[in-house]
């Protein structure tokens, strides 16, 4: 048989057993995760590094800690929220693979107008060259896909400086 | 950024039909914002006529002379377009953090300053909560929950007579340096003459007005001018209501 006609079949043939079959899922209501979110497992040798920002439990936010995502959306009567929220996990996912192990810590996101700003501080990379031709493509990327203007912040920093707290 | 254009208010004393026919006059007084306001408001509080007589004000030919409704307009350097001008803007911007807005607040005041726009004051309307009351455990446990809450904190800058051209150029270079996070909405009073059908019929009423029907006039226009100034209350928002802004009537 014809490879796309195979897939054709495999596909009509899913589409059709699900249809019939009755969603059945576990009904649960919206949790909070209070105790566990924003913890970091210790480690036997109290090797793990944390950034200033890891280092603090979510409920210093807005005391000794900041936000990383500056945006209007959850502010009173305006709206955007979930689309700030999904653009920002695009980012952060982003961010992470084209610089790998180089951020710490998450990248700041600022957004004015339609301007996106990208700060991250990075350790020192082993192709420095590669570091600016990376901050281009993935500004160009980012705008494409969110249809703004984005700038890119690297920072080279030192070890000591951005590790607060070891665990 | 900063145009002179834009600063210079050339007012023509005379009807528009006058200066067509005499030509244009050769002093041309050049006011800048602050020498108009000096010169519309005497008393510092007030916006205008606060304790004097409105038959004074009424008497003057400016009103009679009712020919076009463009005499005696404050005009641009571009004839073809008339300023806008507006008695009252409020600017409100609102945040999560509060030192952010405050700082904010200082740069917007100075860049007034620098403009020469008077500001009528900064008000600063209570933080609105948004709360949520959760449940602590991901099954069951009804009984133990937990409580979030969202701040935004609220600012308002009030701006006093102001012209249009004035008020584009100080709200784009204000809008093109707010800081991340912050989100502004900007209210708008605007001044207008009188239309003519309804000036007409003031003309002829004039004749028959008494001194005391004179003196109870400018009292309720008194009334009326004290209750146009924005005050934090009129930020306040309710359940119930949900007004963003009350609004002023007049």
């Amino acid at each position: 048989m014809n490879f796309f006609s195979k897939y054709c079949f495999q596909k009509l043939f899913v589409t059709l057993r699900t249809k019939n079959v009755p969603n059945r899922c576990f009904h649960v209501t919206p949790m909070c995760a209070k105790a566990t979110a924003g913890r970091y497992k210790l480690s036997k040798m109290n090797n793990k590094p944390l950034t200033y920002d890891q280092a603090f439990k979510p409920n210093m936010i807005g005391v000794t800690k900041g936000w990383q995502s500056s945006h209007t959306g959850h502010l009173h009567d305006e709206d955007g929220a979930y689309e700030r929220m999904y653009e920002d996990r695009f980012i952060r996912r982003f961010m992470d693979g084209t610089f790998h192990r180089l951020i710490p810590s998450g990248p700041v996101i600022k957004r004015r107008c339609n301007m996106i700003e990208v700060v991250a501080p990075s350790y020192t990379p082993r192709k420095l060259d590669a570091l600016p031709f990376l901050v281009s493509y993935s500004e160009r990327m980012l705008s494409a896909v969110l249809k703004c203007n984005v700038k890119i912040y690297i920072h080279i920093v030192y070890k000591e400086d951005i590790e607060y707290k070891y665990i | 950024m900063f145009d002179s254009k834009i600063m210079a208010v050339i007012h023509y004393g005379r009807s528009f039909n006058t200066i067509i026919r005499r030509g244009i006059p050769k002093f041309i007084s050049i006011y800048t914002p602050k020498n108009v306001i000096e010169a519309v408001s005497k008393n510092e509080s007030n916006y205008f006529l606060s304790n004097g007589n409105l038959k004074s004000y009424f008497s003057t030919s400016s009103f009679l002379l009712n020919t076009s409704s463009d005499s005696s307009a404050i005009i641009a350097e571009n004839p073809d377009e008339q300023e806008v001008l507006y008695r009252a803007i409020d600017i409100l911007i609102k945040g999560h953090e509060k030192p952010v807005l405050e700082s904010y607040i200082t740069f917007m005041k100075s860049a007034a300053e620098h403009l020469d726009i008077t500001v009528d004051g900064v008000l600063h309307p209570k933080f609105i909560a948004d709360r949520m009351t959760l449940l602590k455990s991901k099954h069951i446990y009804k009984k133990h929950r937990v409580q979030y809450e969202m701040r935004t904190h609220r600012e308002v800058l009030q701006l006093k007579y102001l012209t249009g051209s004035t008020a584009k150029v100080y709200l784009e270079y204000i809008q093109r340096n707010i800081p991340a996070g912050v989100a502004m909405h900007v209210h708008k009073w605007e001044i207008n003459r009188i239309p003519e059908h309804i000036r007409q019929e003031m003309v002829k009423n004039m004749e028959n007005m008494t001194e005391e029907d004179w003196k109870k006039e400018s009292e309720n226009l008194a009334k009326l001018q004290g209750e146009k100034r924005t005050v934090a209350k009129d930020y306040q928002e309710f359940d119930t209501t949900k007004r963003f802004l009350v609004g002023i009537v007049m």
